[in-house]
């Protein structure tokens, strides 16, 4: 029995090995560049890597924004409320509001030719007299 | 984990294919060359086709490329192609429903040998064929026989008679004890002794 079984095993070296073709390393190669480029092909053209953490980022830099906006404005309201105790009267209040505007017509009144002008009026009241 | 990894560490397809992790085409190479015979062999020896051997052959390879960068060396590097041929083949023929067909028909061929035995053995003599004909028909036999068995048993038979795999390695290859090993061993060899005994 032990006898056949060796025999049949031994048989079973008549199976000779094959050769694998010439081209065989070549073809292999094409197989893997026609795999990737059907995965890259597979991949969306429109990418955003990490598209949760970069819109993370952009949704708190829109809220630091805005608080810092709404703080700004706060504290403006703040220091024209403050302004409003110091002075007086309405008429006070008035002129701080448009402040601005009243340096400039104090820079309008300072320059040298509206002065000229007042000299010029002047001539036309000495010429009457 | 990290001592098992040291284990295999020396050996050269382990080196080879480290490299490949790093897109070393070159060293790939060099495992094809070395590896090509030896696959292509074991899947025509339990195909018996030149031309699907040399396909899945590829796809052996082309697994173990696609799948290098999650390469570990936990264990021989032979032992993990060996395993993606088995795997790969028992797959095929799962899928193309093959090797049941073949084994039907080979069942049956051999049924009919079994009720003339004798008369074959007188035909063969009759035609004095060379012996270059009385190996290829011999080859033609055994390839059948092979053929003839369930899959996991041709499959053990390759990898034992062919490769000359130890009984651990066959178990690691075809994910099973060496208990099963042997009895899918002893299994096949009853049934060869069955489908060859008129050319014994």
């Amino acid at each position: 029995m032990d006898n056949e079984q060796d025999k049949i095993w031994d048989l079973l070296g008549s199976l000779r090995p094959i050769e694998p073709s010439s081209n065989f390393n070549a073809l292999f190669w094409e197989k893997v560049r026609a795999k990737e480029e059907e995965v890259l092909s597979r991949q969306p053209v429109f990418v955003f890597p990490r598209l949760e953490r970069r819109l993370a980022y952009a949704l708190a830099s829109v809220v630091i924004i805005i608080g810092l906006t709404f703080i700004f404005q706060i504290k403006q309201e703040k220091q024209l409320s403050n302004l409003a105790h110091t002075f007086k009267n309405a008429e006070e209040m008035e002129m701080v509001r448009h402040f601005d505007v009243l340096k400039d017509l104090e820079v309008v009144q300072n320059l040298e030719l509206l002065q000229d002008y007042e000299v010029i009026e002047n001539i036309d009241e000495t010429a009457d007299i | 984990m990290l001592s098992l990894f040291k284990k295999y560490i020396d050996d050269p397809d382990v080196q080879l294919m480290l490299k490949c992790q790093k897109d070393d085409k070159e060293a790939f190479e060099q495992l094809l060359d070395k590896h090509k015979s030896m696959v292509i062999n074991i899947i025509y020896r339990f195909m018996a086709d030149k031309n699907e051997a040399e396909d899945l052959a590829q796809e052996v390879f082309l697994k173990i490329y696609t799948s290098r960068h999650n390469y570990k060396p936990k264990a021989k590097f032979t032992t993990w192609v060996f395993k993606i041929t088995a795997n790969l083949c028992l797959n095929h023929i799962r899928n193309t429903k093959k090797y049941t067909s073949q084994t039907i028909s080979m069942d049956e061929t051999s049924e009919q040998k079994e009720e003339h035995p004798a008369q074959q053995f007188e035909d063969t003599k009759q035609a004095k064929p060379n012996e270059a004909l009385l190996k290829k028909e011999l080859e033609e036999v055994v390839r059948e026989a092979i053929q003839s068995l369930p899959p996991n048993q041709g499959m053990a038979v390759i990898l034992r008679r062919y490769q000359d795999l130890s009984y651990e390695e066959i178990a690691q290859t075809l994910h099973c004890s060496v208990l099963s090993v042997k009895a899918l061993l002893f299994r096949a060899k009853e049934n060869l002794r069955r489908k060859l005994k008129n050319y014994i």
